[in-house]
């Protein structure tokens, strides 16, 4: 009988790690946002009607982010097939933030500035850069760290539709 | 003795919670204290928002601060974040049954530790008699 233990306590660890492993409940930042209402924080230079209506993209950037750059182009193709993109730029100067669009290319419809990170943690925002899909003021989808595939991700944004 | 002054000076002007931040009232900027320290940098590794210098985490002591000039009452304070960031940014998991095992563990450890102990205890005295 005594023979078994280790063996019945190790199939008990490993449930427990598999259970905590697939999920188990866990609160994580993506699922945190699912389906939250649009932050009530106001962000300096973007219209919140505007962020309230439809389908839109809004990706919090700054110019010192390093892998914000491999994601502009990703945005741009995105916003050529007509998804709209709010920029929020987080903790930067704007005069920086500027430059820095003006040579990586723009995909915003509007720029925003947080300079202060307040916006960022109504948001949910731990760095930049992230982005967050919104349908109708609500928070449908939230990705930490860059994009990668333009169409995919559209055709995401469409398959979610009901 | 000036060498002491000035050591102590240091030791005063580089406690944590970095002064531009500090709220006036002692009470406040206490309250402000223990809350930072219950709340997680969700940038470091395993550093609370009073412990680490990163931007984002000055960002969350002073909106900390700015919510508890405001009156906001502690379970306000931490269920604002925790709606936003979820439990990584707690510095204590809350206990709950998909958390039990981590509460548990140390204590059926430790009580499982103390039964081989008693056990090889009584073996001993055992063959002593």
């Amino acid at each position: 009988m005594i023979r078994y233990a280790p063996l019945a306590v190790f199939v008990l660890l490993a449930a427990i790690l598999v259970f905590a492993l697939l999920g188990g409940g866990k609160k994580d930042v993506q699922n945190a946002s699912q389906l939250r209402d649009l932050p009530a924080a106001a962000i300096e230079g973007i219209d919140r009607a505007a962020l309230e209506k439809g389908e839109v993209l809004v990706n919090f950037f700054a110019s010192w982010c390093v892998s914000c750059v491999g994601e502009q182009a990703v945005l741009m193709d995105m916003a050529k097939r007509g998804v709209r993109i709010y920029g929020v730029a987080y903790n930067d100067d704007p005069e920086k933030t500027r430059a820095w669009l003006d040579r990586h290319g723009n995909p915003f419809t509007a720029v925003g500035h947080d300079p202060n990170g307040r916006a960022a943690i109504d948001w949910g925002v731990s760095g930049v850069p992230e982005t967050f899909f919104l349908r109708d003021g609500k928070i449908v989808r939230h990705d930490v760290g860059a994009l990668e595939d333009a169409q995919g991700y559209i055709a995401q944004m469409q398959r979610s539709e009901k | 003795m000036r060498v002491m002054i000035v050591l102590l000076a240091l030791l005063v002007l580089t406690a944590p919670s970095f002064a531009q931040e500090m709220l006036a009232d002692p009470a406040q900027e206490a309250r402000a204290v223990a809350l930072g320290r219950d709340i997680r940098c969700v940038v470091c590794a395993g550093q609370s928002i009073e412990d680490s210098n990163a931007d984002m985490a000055a960002n969350m002591r002073a909106l900390v601060r700015e919510k508890v000039m405001a009156g906001e009452s502690d379970e306000a304070i931490m269920a604002y974040l925790r709606d936003r960031y979820g439990d990584d940014v707690l510095m204590r998991p809350p206990v709950a049954t998909r958390t039990f095992v981590l509460w548990l563990a140390p204590i059926a450890a430790f009580a499982l530790g103390g039964l081989v102990l008693a056990r090889i205890f009584k073996r001993a005295q055992g063959k002593g008699a």
